[in-house]
């Protein structure tokens, strides 16, 4: 058995690209392996922003030779009339290189077939891994690549060192212009010669050594437990933000947990704009007291020890620098009242060819007052007006022109500042969030609706100049904005056809007619695919089920949603079989008539069991409306269920496809009114349960 | 250290690293990167390595000498070594050291920083590099200028001077810094900075400014004409510095700014392509062969 080590040295790279680059690594060398028949014991996987290590055990020094069944042609074409080899048996064992001995016959499902068996010598390890490093780098992607050396290689970073040992081996490999070397680097400041490796033993022990600690979760261990102690001396506690962690444990080798303060006066900004200044900024965490109030202490997380206090006395200056800064434009663009800015907006584009941030935010102010009215709300409108009014006026504020990441939160606070209600600060602070699905709840009434107006906004106006988007690319976040929409709409519970506030967006826009409608139905076509998107990966709704209720063409989201969860709940109890199938006759009868949707007329009733259905049918409508009107979908599909008898002797006993047109139509009609009302619900018809 | 002090401790070190030492230029530039001995010298085949002290002017980050940090003009120290050398962090921090940083006793730390200036159609790959938190130099693979992919690229190395003297002198103010034989910062340039943040944010006569950018653009656009790519280069960094002002008076609109941007950016392009076939006449003839 044979253990493998591979060290990829690079520059650093971005942080956020080092797990990414990580798993590529992993999956590549699996890949590599199991396509040559090489099985392993274990495989580990380390990352820093400097160095990608694979460790694999439990190696084979060579695959197995091993053999293959090649089917060919079947046993009945293969040999001519006199028993002789046909064409298509001659020409399956030439692209083979076998000869007819070689053949012989297996069974199969589909009958008797021509087979040869193949043998494969089984390849040397190392020769595999030899040819498949080079393969491999050149196969990572990344986000943005760079050239630096004659090979003109794209890569993330310039490579330092590639190490490749295989049972203390050197696999002798070259790509973009390194060759593999036994060398790799030690700490980038603490460490001063290459390290030479044989194992990888001497491997983790020399880092060590050269203050490398390479494994993410001991890194991650030592800055959770070295920031909650330094709280502890601060006499608080810290919860390390997780994207913050994560920047903290791929950014440091050997990571030290440092604590610094500022001076009190800070204090007095507005804490989004100290912590938007610490964490995007500066990259430091900050604290919180018991009550949690924010401190004038904050902690981050050095590459070096730091003995002598010159990390954190730095990092002091440096933030307090910062906030020097943030008082400067906090106070300048104060001088100014926020509500006056709106003008000023005219000259800040919105997006080529679709007027500047004055037009959005008219077209946001009309655009509330219909999601006010749409959505019952119509006592936010006046405020929710105001707020669409103002919602972009912090762009043009200093503040924002160099925090861009606070727009929106600055506008709220300036807002707040001149005295503004709270109900109309507020959803200007929050009508950017959410920013995607999976963020946390939105609370915000306002804030929701006014948010919800923004993005449909943004996604009418993106789509109508034809910009596409796909799963790899949605550089305008119109997908996320569609995203944000449906939480926002569950989220809050807001019941409501968001079809019909597209509609008005669409208009909004000021487009002719027939290209409004085209817009409209590109946009709603968007929210269905989102929707079931969200639906299956995000809310884990079965396929099917999501597929019985989104035929629906409006854009109900909320009840859709509803509908999906009282049927994932009926499913696997005994009342969904016979629904299923009740419902595929009915659908099956009204079908099978292609004339326009007549009225049930009873004078025309023949038989019986016609005026038994009809009139049950019309003892319960009143019921059934209640129940839809409750969102009480269950309820509605066990009414039916209720007929099912009634219907059953109906089915039985009439003749629904009757000769006489207008019998059969009257009929008919009865089967399609008990269709309609179980699409009211879902299609079952969809939905797949076995019995 | 003072600020002179590091400006003659650099230059020593890169001479002794085999680069040429020349002076900044003569007219306002952005930025170190703007300089002729950079934007030009990074383009096409031949080999280059320069040092340069450049002061480098950015109208909206005066703070009327009130700011302890920002400036409208600061000094960059920039290096331009082409082709890349294999060992350029190394060289790098060996710099620092030079300087007197005791590299193992701070947090010197690369962070992901793509540099990019749309007017000059150039970008590069690379970092800012913090030092216990503060940003002290601009590291950048270049990719791309004037418009063109380049072979070889060049690594360039931006010091921010100012950055580098509050490290290493403890300061938190700027203007307490020491410039040399005992003068301060202060008095050297606070008043220069308090005048110019006035005429940056309240004085500069915005017609005027505006009627300064389309004559030089169109000076510029006449010189390209001419094939004259120097002077022309001259009148296009006026044109971005004039720009630079009327942004910081608030009088340029976003609309605005792109069309001015573009106009910018396709003179740069267009200085390039002459640069380019006049020291390499070759390029244009395989260019067109490949067109055709």
């Amino acid at each position: 058995m044979a253990d493998f080590l591979f060290e990829l040295g690079v520059e650093e790279v971005p942080v956020s690209e080092a797990p990414r680059i990580r798993d590529q690594l992993k999956d590549a060398f699996q890949t590599a392996l199991e396509e040559e028949h090489l099985p392993m014991n274990a495989m580990e996987v380390a990352a820093t922003n400097r160095r990608f290590m694979i460790y694999i055990t439990g190696l084979p020094k060579q695959a197995q030779d091993r053999s293959e069944l090649l089917t060919g042609p079947s046993k009945r074409i293969a040999y001519d009339d006199s028993g002789r080899p046909a064409v298509p048996l001659l020409k399956f064992l030439e692209a083979n290189g076998t000869a007819l001995d070689d053949a012989r016959e297996v069974e199969t499902p589909k009958g008797i077939y021509m087979a040869v068996e193949r043998r494969f010598k089984g390849q040397k390890t190392h020769r595999v891994l030899e040819k498949a490093i080079p393969r491999i780098l050149s196969g990572l992607t990344f986000r943005k690549a760079m050239v630096w050396n004659d090979s003109r290689i794209p890569f993330i970073r310039p490579i330092r060192n590639i190490l490749a040992i295989l049972d203390g081996e050197l696999i002798a490999v070259e790509f973009a212009g390194i060759r593999s070397s036994l060398e790799v680097d030690g700490h980038p400041l603490l460490a001063e010669e290459k390290l030479e490796i044989n194992s990888y033993r001497d491997y983790i022990e020399k880092l060590h050594k050269c203050f490398v600690i390479p494994g993410e979760a001991e890194r991650e261990k030592i800055i959770l437990q070295d920031a909650i102690s330094l709280a502890n001396d601060l006499e608080t506690t810290v919860e390390l933000d997780p994207e913050m962690l994560q920047y903290y444990v791929f950014n440091n080798e050997y990571p030290v947990v440092f604590s610094g303060e500022f001076d009190r006066r800070y204090l007095t900004l507005p804490q989004e704009i100290i912590a938007e200044f610490m964490r995007n900024e500066k990259k430091l965490h900050p604290l919180h007291d018991g009550a949690g109030r924010m401190m004038n202490h904050f902690i981050g997380v050095s590459n070096v020890p730091d003995e002598h206090r010159n990390v954190a006395g730095g990092n002091e200056k440096v933030i307090q620098a910062t906030f020097e800064d943030a008082v400067f434009f906090w106070e300048t663009d104060r001088t100014e009242d926020i509500s006056g800015l709106t003008e000023n907006l005219s000259t800040v584009v919105f997006h080529k060819g679709l007027g500047s941030f004055l037009d959005k935010s008219k077209r946001l102010q009309a655009l509330v007052v219909e999601a006010c009215r749409l959505t019952g709300n119509e006592t936010l409108t006046k405020d929710l007006e105001q707020a669409a009014e103002l919602c972009k006026n912090d762009l043009v504020t200093r503040m924002v022109g160099e925090f861009p990441a606070l727009q929106g939160i600055m506008g709220g606070l300036y807002l707040r500042e001149t005295g503004k209600p709270e109900s109309i600060w507020r959803p200007v602070y929050v009508h950017y969030e959410p920013r995607g699905f999976t963020q946390k709840p939105v609370s915000h009434l306002g804030g929701g609706l006014l948010s919800i107006c923004d993005k449909i906004d943004n996604i009418c106006a993106f789509l109508s100049l034809g910009i596409r988007t796909s799963s790899s690319s949605d550089p305008y976040g119109i997908r996320r904005d569609a995203n944000a929409v449906i939480k926002v709409i569950l989220d809050l519970g807001l019941d409501f056809d968001l079809a019909e506030l597209i509609h008005q967006a669409c208009a909004l826009l000021g487009k002719d007619k027939g290209k409004q409608d085209a817009l409209q139905r590109k946009v709603t076509d968007l929210f269905h695919i989102r929707l079931d998107n969200i639906m299956r990966d995000m809310l884990g709704i079965r396929h099917d089920i999501v597929e019985a209720v989104i035929s629906d063409a409006a854009l109900h989201i909320y009840r859709l949603h509803l509908k999906t969860l009282e049927i994932s709940e009926m499913t696997g109890t005994p009342s969904i079989l016979p629904l299923i199938i009740l419902h595929k006759r009915l659908k099956n009868i009204s079908r099978s008539d292609d004339s326009e949707m007549g009225e049930v007329n009873p004078e025309r009733f023949q038989d019986s069991e016609e005026t038994i259905l009809y009139d049950i049918l019309k003892q319960s409508e009143p019921t059934i409306h209640r129940h839809l009107e409750l969102r009480e979908y269950r309820a509605v599909a066990a009414e039916i269920l209720q007929m099912k008898p009634v219907i059953d002797e109906f089915f039985d006993n009439v003749l629904v496809m009757a000769k006489e047109e207008d019998l059969r139509r009257n009929r008919i009609a009865i089967v399609r009114k008990i269709d309609q009302i179980l699409m009211q619900v879902a299609d079952f018809t969809r939905i797949v349960e076995s019995e | 250290m003072s600020v002179q002090d590091i400006i003659l401790k650099l230059q020593e070190f890169w001479s002794l690293n085999g680069c040429i030492i020349t002076s900044g230029y003569d007219v306002e530039v952005g930025a170190g990167t703007m300089t002729p001995d950079t934007f030009f010298r990074v383009l096409g085949p031949r080999p280059w390595k320069v040092a340069y002290w450049q002061p480098s002017r950015r109208p909206d980050d005066g703070r009327y000498g009130d700011n302890p940090n920002r400036v409208q003009k600061h000094n960059q120290f920039q290096v331009i070594l082409k082709p890349i050398p294999t060992d350029g962090q190394s060289l790098y921090l060996n710099s620092l050291y030079h300087l007197g940083v005791d590299i193992r006793n701070h947090d010197i730390k690369f962070d992901e920083d793509n540099w990019a200036s749309p007017s000059l159609g150039a970008w590069g790959v690379g970092w800012q590099v913090m030092c216990d938190g503060l940003e002290i130099t601009q590291f950048t693979y270049f990719q791309q200028a004037g418009g063109k992919e380049l072979n070889p690229n060049s690594l360039e190395i931006t010091y921010g001077v100012e950055r580098l003297a509050s490290f290493l002198d403890g300061k938190s103010n700027i203007y307490d810094l020491e410039w040399g034989n005992k003068a301060t910062y202060n008095d050297l340039r606070h008043e220069e900075e308090r005048q110019f943040s006035i005429y940056n944010f309240e004085a500069a006569h915005i017609p005027m400014l505006r009627d300064a950018f389309r004559m030089y653009r169109e000076e510029s656009a006449r010189l390209v004409d001419d094939g004259l790519y120097l002077p022309a280069y001259d009148y296009l960094l006026k044109c971005s510095h004039v720009f630079n002002i009327l942004d910081a008076r608030k009088a340029i609109s976003v609309a605005e700014r792109t069309t001015l941007m573009a106009e910018m950016r396709d003179l740069a392009g267009a200085i390039a392509d002459l640069y380019v076939k006049r020291i390499h006449p070759q390029a244009e003839v395989e260019e067109d062969n490949q067109n055709g």
